[in-house]
C-alpha cells in the first residue's frame, strides 16, 4: 500500500500521508496565508483548517494531479472565507497589541491596498516565483487572465510601497531600480 | 527561475521583511481535528492544560448534558458538547492486537451516516510514547465498503488516561440499520519525521555526467541510473537503510530531482523527499511543486522524484537540495475488526430547488443526527461565494446555528457550472458541537428561505 505516491496515499485517506503533507507543505502554506491575511495567528488557523479540510475531503482529491496545488487552492479559499467572515462580523478590531503580526506597519498598509486575490498572486509570483501555468492550476483560471491580474496588482503594490520607510531602508536596491 | 523586474525586486524586498515564525503545524492539526469546531493553536501552555483538564472534568459534567457514554465525546468535542439521550449506542467492544487495545466505544447510527468513537491504548495501561496512526479505517456493511465521498475524523491523545480517542464519520450509500457493521481499523504505526536537512550536493556535477533533458511527460525513473551520483553524500536519518541521490533532470516545465530510497512498501519504512531547494543566490528555499514515487516490481529500491516548476539547467550550480526523512514504525501487525449492529435513527434526504444570491443553486438537503449537507451548483467562481447561512429550528422552538465545514467544488470541465458540497455541523447555544434527533427538526432555514421538514 505504501508503495504509492504521497498523492495516491493522501487520496486513500492514509494518516501518514497527512503527516507527510504537513511536513512538506505546512510552512510554505503558513507563509502564504500570512501574506494573504496579514495576520500571523489567523494564518495559523487557516493553515490548520486547510489540512483538515483537505484530509476530510481526501476522496475528492484526484491522484495524478498536484497535491501542492490542491492544498494552495484550499488555503486560498479558506483565507478568503476568513476575511469575508471577519468583514461580515464587523466586530471590534482584533487585539493586535496582544499578538504580534510580524508585519511592519508600512508594508501592512501597502498590502492592504490589494484584494486578497492580488496579495495571493503577488506572493506566489514574487516570493515563490511560480509560473503563470502553475498559478493557473492553483486558482483555476487561465494563465493569461492571471498574468493581467498580477500585473495590475504589482503596479498597485509598487506604487503603494514607493517612498515608504521600508523602501527607504533599502538604498542598495533603490539604486538599481531604474 | 525567471528574473525579477526592478519593481518586483522592490516588492520582494518589502515582503521579505514579513517574518513568519515556524510553528508546529502537525501537532496543531491533530489537536484541531480533535476539537475541530474551533481552531486550537498550540502556542499556549494554558490551552494545552485546559485541554488535558477536560478529561478530568468528565465525571463532573457527564451527568448534566451527556448520557453515560464514552468519555471520549467530551475529550474530543469539549465539555459543551450536546448529545441527547438515546442517540448514541454504547458498545464498549475491545480487541487487543500486539499489546495494543482498540475499544469501539459508542456509535451514532443513522440511515445516512454513522459516527463512531473508538479509543486506542497500550494493553498494560501505560501511555503511548508517541501518538499512533492507523493505516486505514473503514466501516463495512455486511462485509462491503459502502461509505461514499465524505469522511470526517478527529483524534486526541488524553495523556492522563493514556488513551487516544478517535471520532470517525462515515457517509453511507445505504441504510446500515439492522445490518452487521464492521469497523476495520489498522494496522497501527507511528511516524517520526526528521528536520529539513540541507545537503551540500553539486547538482550540476551530477547532471553533467549524463545530461537528462526530457519532455515534460517523459518518465525519468529508469534513466537516472545512467547518471553518476555516487559521490553525492546525503545526511542520513539514524541507523536506518540508506537513501542516496538518484539523479537530476530538466524538462520543458522545470527541474526534477530524484532520490533512491528503500522500497516504501517494506514493513519498516523509511521514505525521503526533496521538499525544497535552497537557492544560494537569495538564501531562500523554493518548495517543490509535487513529488511522486515509483518502484519496479521485485526491486528493493524506489525512486522518489520531486519537481520544481520554473527552475532551469542554469540554476543548478546555485541550488542545494533540502530533504525530510519519514520513518514509519509498525505498532501492530494487522488491523482490528469489530462487528456491531444497531437500529438506525431517521435521517432526511430531500431534493430541493433553491436559488440563492451569487448564483448558488441548492439541489439537495441531507439532514442527519451528525449534521447536514447541501449539494448544488454555482457559476465558475472568480471569487469564492460565501457558504449560505443555515439555521435549524427544533420542535421546542429552539433555533440552532450551524458551522460550515467545507465548501468543496468539483471541476467545471464540461459545463459552465461547478458542483459544490457544503457540510454543516450543529452548534449548541454555548458554541459546542451538538448532535440531534432528526425528527426533532421542524425546519431548516437556508439564507432567508425556510424549508419545512416536519409539521
Amino acid at each position: 500500500m505504501n508503495a504509492q505516491s504521497l498523492e495516491a496515499r493522501f487520496a486513500d485517506g492514509c494518516e501518514q500521508a497527512l503527516n507527510e503533507a504537513v511536513a512538506l507543505y505546512g510552512q510554505p502554506l503558513l507563509r502564504y496565508c500570512h501574506h494573504i491575511l496579514c495576520n500571523y495567528h489567523d494564518a495559523q488557523d487557516a493553515v490548520q483548517t486547510t489540512f483538515i479540510k483537505a484530509y476530510d475531503n481526501h476522496k475528492r482529491f484526484q491522484p495524478g494531479t498536484s497535491l501542492s496545488a490542491w492544498l494552495y487552492r484550499i488555503a486560498y479559499t479558506t483565507c478568503v472565507d476568513m476575511l469575508r467572515r471577519r468583514k461580515l462580523q464587523l466586530m471590534s478590531p482584533p487585539p493586535a497589541a496582544v499578538d504580534p503580526d510580524y508585519i511592519g506597519e508600512d508594508v501592512r498598509r501597502a498590502l492592504n491596498t490589494l484584494t486578497p486575490e492580488q496579495r495571493a498572486l503577488v506572493y506566489s509570483r514574487v516570493i515563490e516565483q511560480r509560473s503563470f501555468d502553475a498559478l493557473a492550476v492553483i486558482y483555476g483560471k487561465p494563465a493569461a487572465t492571471l498574468r493581467k491580474r498580477y500585473e495590475r496588482a504589482r503596479k498597485k503594490l509598487a506604487q503603494a510601497l514607493a517612498g515608504t520607510p521600508a523602501e527607504r531602508r533599502k538604498p542598495d536596491e533603490q539604486s538599481h531600480t531604474g | 527561475m525567471s528574473n525579477l523586474t526592478p519593481d518586483e525586486q522592490r516588492i520582494r524586498n518589502a515582503l521579505e521583511q514579513i517574518e513568519t515564525p515556524m510553528y508546529d503545524i502537525l501537532s496543531a492539526v491533530h489537536a484541531q481535528r480533535a476539537c475541530r469546531r474551533a481552531p486550537l493553536r498550540l502556542r499556549s501552555p494554558q490551552r494545552l492544560l485546559a485541554a488535558a483538564l477536560v478529561g478530568a472534568l468528565l465525571t463532573v459534567t457527564a451527568a448534566a448534558a451527556v448520557v453515560q457514554l464514552s468519555g471520549g465525546w467530551q475529550v474530543l468535542f469539549g465539555q459543551d458538547v450536546v448529545l441527547p439521550e438515546d442517540l448514541a449506542v454504547p458498545l464498549q467492544q475491545a480487541q487487543t492486537i500486539d499489546s495494543c487495545t482498540l475499544t469501539l466505544e459508542d456509535a451514532i447510527v443513522s440511515q445516512n451516516d454513522v459516527g463512531i468513537i473508538y479509543s486506542l491504548q497500550q494493553a498494560d495501561g501505560t501511555p503511548f510514547p508517541e501518538p499512533v496512526d492507523l493505516e486505514e479505517v473503514s466501516l463495512l456493511i455486511d462485509g462491503a465498503d459502502r461509505s461514499t465521498s465524505s469522511q470526517g475524523q478527529t483524534l486526541f491523545t488524553d495523556e492522563n488516561a493514556a488513551k487516544q480517542y478517535v471520532y470517525y464519520e462515515f457517509e453511507l450509500d445505504s441504510d446500515p440499520g439492522g445490518h452487521t457493521l464492521t469497523l476495520s481499523a489498522g494496522p497501527a504505526f507511528r511516524t517520526e519525521l526528521s528536520d529539513t536537512l540541507t545537503t551540500a550536493i553539486d547538482l550540476s556535477a551530477i547532471f553533467r555526467t549524463h545530461p537528462l533533458r526530457l519532455r515534460a511527460d517523459e518518465d525519468a525513473a529508469a534513466l537516472y541510473a545512467q547518471q553518476d551520483a555516487a559521490g553525492a553524500h546525503l545526511p542520513q536519518f539514524g541507523a536506518l537503510p540508506a537513501v542516496s541521490m538518484g539523479g537530476v533532470a530538466v524538462d520543458d516545465t522545470g527541474l526534477r530531482l530524484a532520490l533512491c530510497t528503500p522500497c516504501e512498501s517494506a514493513a519498516h519504512t523509511l521514505s525521503a523527499d526533496i521538499v525544497s531547494v535552497l537557492d544560494t543566490r537569495t538564501g531562500k528555499s523554493i518548495p517543490n511543486d509535487g513529488s511522486s514515487y515509483c518502484e519496479a516490481n521485485g526491486q528493493t529500491v524506489g525512486i522518489r522524484e520531486s519537481r520544481f516548476l520554473g527552475l532551469r539547467e542554469e540554476d543548478l550550480p546555485f541550488l542545494l537540495p533540502q530533504i525530510i526523512y519519514t520513518y514509519r514504525e509498525p505498532v501492530t501487525s494487522r488491523a482490528w475488526t469489530i462487528d456491531f449492529t444497531a437500529a438506525s435513527l431517521p435521517a432526511c434526504n430531500r431534493q430541493i430547488d433553491l436559488s440563492l444570491p451569487d448564483g448558488l443553486q441548492v439541489d439537495r438537503l441531507l439532514l442527519s443526527p451528525l449534521g447536514l449537507e447541501l449539494e448544488g451548483s454555482q457559476p465558475p467562481a472568480d471569487d469564492i461565494p460565501p457558504a449560505p447561512e443555515v439555521q435549524v429550528i427544533l420542535r421546542d422552538g429552539t433555533t440552532l446555528h450551524t458551522g460550515s465545514e467545507f465548501t468543496g467544488t468539483s471541476g467545471s470541465d464540461n459545463s459552465n457550472r461547478e458542483c459544490f458540497t457544503i457540510q454543516y455541523y450543529y452548534q449548541s447555544d454555548r458554541q459546542g458541537r451538538q448532535f440531534l434527533s432528526t425528527p426533532d427538526v421542524t425546519a431548516v432555514r437556508i439564507g432567508s428561505t425556510t424549508i419545512t421538514i416536519a409539521e
